[in-house]
This record gives structure tokens, sequence and C-alpha cells, in this order.
């Protein structure tokens, strides 16, 4: 038997990067898989793969900064698979091309970054977790990022966050651990993707440069640290900040 | 259930009782090629037969707060094996009682034994790590030396000392592919736990300082050093890990 065998885990932005690696390796390792992202076409063939493990898969396409695609993958989920035992809150984004200095930033922005990478879990979370209080256990896993404990300079939002991501799981962790529920966050650092293919070559080294390890992970390199926090294995783990970053920061 | 230390060649230190012990025997299962160092000679012999292991387990005394004992003994083991993968660091010793009582002798020992020792066998294992292709290093300190305890200056000193020891190890070594993490495990129900309660505090008192209101078991710990010394935790290094049932918040 497969160490997740029969549970059943959430995990919002699925569609591609670190959470398409996260609902692949939850699947290899027993996992039925929820998934809800934007991308319809990223959450297709994502669902070939999960299937190709051996689980089933249902998938919700819509914005999570609409409730109702929140509400409506909730119900879907309870519907497919009864109950919830792994939720990954994974969605995020920074302001991307809007990104700047403090000095020159809209409130417009920080509500967009704050909205998709706060809420929207605050939102999902508590949707799902009188549930788990309810069946006694369950895990909930948020991701945060090396950006709310370095502070990069441009990520004002983000870093504002991912840090208010650390917040609310020692809070929810101490409100559910009586009834056996843990929360955890990760805080991973930067993983290769795509987009790093057509970054400036001065900017990637600069990158490599802040990790002691030398290298930037492949997503797929970095997420078994999600399997273990959802694991037997992870009983004793509740309230913590996990760096996955190849030593940038020290946690 | 797949094995996921196949082959790795592994020191433990302090492995004949507790955290050590449970680690052994997860280690073993795994695939692993097991070196114990124990202080107690008593608690090695019975741990060996409880362990039942073959040719891929040896056990060895050993006072780490020797240093030339420490620097004989681990390239002795290390030859022995052919190489050393994962060092686990998991001795120590808990002291408490008021700071006014506490003799510079007792903070020497304290120190000696939870942070001087583990940084002992680190330096002398470093060789032989630095020639592995897959090599760790796994300090075990406490949630002790993240968030104080009562009564335990001298033991709350020596394991946030071994904490940033290990971090600053993770900086300087990882040039050499060498990752190196710390565990910070809260109570766990072992015989050093049960000598440490003392007259005026009960389990139950310890309990109640832990969110999930238990102590933990030594595969708790066992566990979370499984996984920062496989291959999962490839990209993992410099953290300091608290299992402790949420007290800390780390």
């Amino acid at each position: 038997m497969r160490p997740l065998s029969g549970k059943n885990a959430l995990i919002s932005g699925a569609a591609n990067g670190i959470g398409r690696d996260c609902a692949i390796h939850l699947a290899k390792l027993g996992a039925n898989i929820a998934a809800v992202d934007r991308d319809g076409d990223g959450l297709a063939s994502l669902s070939e793969l999960v299937k190709n493990e051996g689980q089933q898969i249902t998938t919700v396409a819509g914005d999570c900064l609409d409730k109702k695609v929140i509400e409506r993958f909730v119900s879907k989920t309870r519907d497919t698979f009864g109950s919830f035992d792994i939720l990954v809150n994974n969605l995020g984004q920074s302001a991307r091309e809007n990104k700047s200095e403090f000095v020159e930033s809209d409130e417009s922005t920080w509500r967009f970054v704050v909205d998709i990478s706060l809420f929207a879990t605050m939102r999902l979370t508590r949707l799902i977790a009188p549930e788990m209080k309810k069946q006694g256990a369950g895990r909930i896993i948020n991701i945060s990022s090396d950006a709310a404990l370095v502070g990069d300079k441009c990520f004002v939002d983000y870093s504002a966050a991912k840090s208010g991501l650390i917040g609310f799981t020692r809070s929810l962790a101490r409100e559910l651990a009586p009834d056996g529920v843990t929360v955890n966050t990760i805080c991973f650092g930067t993983v290769a993707t795509n987009a790093h293919k057509h970054l400036d070559p001065v900017v990637l080294a600069d990158m490599k440069r802040q990790v002691p390890a030398g290298y930037i992970a492949n997503a797929e390199q970095v997420v078994p640290i999600i399997g273990f926090l959802a694991g037997e294995g992870a009983d004793y783990i509740t309230g913590q900040s996990i760096a996955v970053n190849g030593g940038r920061w020290f946690l | 259930m797949s094995k996921r230390l196949e082959n790795r060649k592994v020191l433990i230190i302090g492995g004949a009782a507790g955290i050590g012990l449970a680690t052994t025997k997860l280690f073993l299962q795994h695939g692993a090629c097991v070196a114990i160092a124990d202080i107690d000679k008593n608690k090695l012999e019975k741990s060996t037969q409880e362990i039942k292991a073959g040719s891929q387990y040896t056990n060895h005394v050993l006072d780490i707060t020797d240093i030339d004992a420490v620097s004989k003994l681990v390239p002795e083991i290390a030859t022995k094996m052919s190489g050393l993968d994962i060092l686990v660091n998991c001795a120590g010793i808990d002291f408490f009682g008021p700071f006014i009582e506490m003799t510079p002798l007792d903070w020497a020992m304290v120190m000696n034994v939870n942070l001087n020792g583990p940084i002992s066998v680190c330096q002398a294992a470093l060789p032989y790590l630095k020639a592995s292709n897959a090599a760790a290093i796994i300090n075990i300190a406490s949630g002790a030396g993240l968030s104080p305890i009562p009564n335990r200056t001298a033991y709350c000193a020596s394991k946030a000392g071994l904490i940033m020891a290990t971090k600053s190890l993770a900086l300087d070594l990882a040039a050499f592919d060498i990752r190196a993490n710390v565990v910070c495990p809260g109570a766990i129900d072992t015989e050093l736990f049960r000598s440490s309660l003392g007259d005026l505090l009960t389990k139950e008192d310890v309990c109640k300082r832990y969110a999930l209101g238990r102590i933990g078991q030594p595969q708790d710990i066992a566990n979370a050093i499984l996984y920062l010394a496989s291959d999962e935790a490839s990209y993992v290094t410099g953290i300091a890990m608290a299992v402790d049932g949420g007290r800390t918040f780390h």
C-alpha cells in the first residue's frame, strides 16, 4: 500500500509549476487529487498524468479570485471524493509585470497580490477546515516563499502576503490542534520554470549566487516535503515554517 | 515500501537508545548500512540484540567528549564501511535546576556533550562526507534551542549553539555538496525525558505545553531524520525543523 492510499488532496493553482509537480507527487504516493486553476488546458494535461499514476482526479477551471469558483471547487470535490484529507494552498502570484518599488506602487496592485496570495487561501481553508475539524484529522499545507523571509526588493506586496500566510498558519495550527488537524507552511525558494529560459543570463547567475547549494532546483526536486508533511511521518509537526531553498535563508 | 537509503553508509551517534535507536531501526529498514556509537556499553548490547541486524550493522563504544577517541574511531568506522554518506548526531544530555545553583563544571559538561561533542564528530567525519555524492549531516538539537523552557539555561544555550553551528556548516559545506540540517524535537517519550521530569513536573504538565496536547514518540523524530537524510530533501539545507507538536511555531 502506498503511503497516501485512500487520501483525498485538494491543491490550488495546480496546473503549472510547484502545484502541478505537487499533484503528481501526491498521486504517486497514492492520493486522489482535486485541482483548481485558471489554466484549463494545464488541468487537462495534469489529469492524464494523475490517471497514469492510477489515481482519480477532479478539476475546476476558474479564477480563485471569484468566491463562486472556490465554492464550486469544494462542492465538486465533496461530491466526487466525499471527504477532504489534505489541503495544499499553493495559489499565489506576485505583481509580475506590474511590480515596482513600493514608493511607486499602486494600491490596486497590492490588492490583487494580497487577494490571490493570501485571501484566496483563507477563503478556501474557511470551507475545508470545519470539515477536517469535524472528522478529527486533516493536513493543511500553505505554500509560502522565501520572499516572506528574505525581503526582496520590489516584492513588498508579495512578501507581505506570504508573511501573512506564516501568521495564518501559526494561529490556525493552535486552533485546530485539539482536533488532530496539523497546519504548516513551506517557504520555497525560487524554482526553475519555463520563464527562466527567457531571463537575462546575468539575472539568472545572480539568482544562483544567492543560493549556497549553487543551483536553482526544479519543482520536482522540492515537492517531496509536501508528501512528507501530508503523510503519517509528520503527525507531530504543526505550526511550523519549513524552508526548502538550497540554503538561501536559514530558518 | 520502497527503500529510501539503499546502501547509504550511516553513522548514528547516540544510536543505542531513544531517538537514536528508533532512527537506527528505521534506517536499517530502508536499506542503509548503519554504524552506531554510544557511550553506554550495556545499552549498546541490549539494542544490538533488539535490532537483530545482519552484516549491515556495527556498534561501537564512544564518548564524544573525548576528542582523541572521536578522531580515532570516526575514521575507523568510515574506513570499515568504505565511506560515509550520512552522519546523525543524536547524543545529548539534559540538565536542569535553578541557574543560581549551576556550577561552571555543570555548564561545561552540558556544552561538551550537547555542542562540542557533535561538532567534533562533524569535523572528524568531514573528509569522508566530502568524498560522498549524497552527503548529509543531521544534528538533533531541541525545541529548547529555539524557544526556552524553564530552569535549563545551559541546556537551551547548548542546543541553540548546535542549531547555529549546523546552519554555519550548511553555508560553508554547500560548496562540497554536503547538506546540513538540524531537527528540534519537543519532549519525546524516552528514558532521558522520563528521568528529566523531576519531582515537581508531571507528564501531563509537559503535555500542556504542546498544541497537540501530547508528547512525541522517538519514531516521530526518526521520520523527520529519514526525510532530511534522503534524496527527497536534496534541496534542503540549513534548516531547523521543529518536530514538537506545536510549541515553538518556528
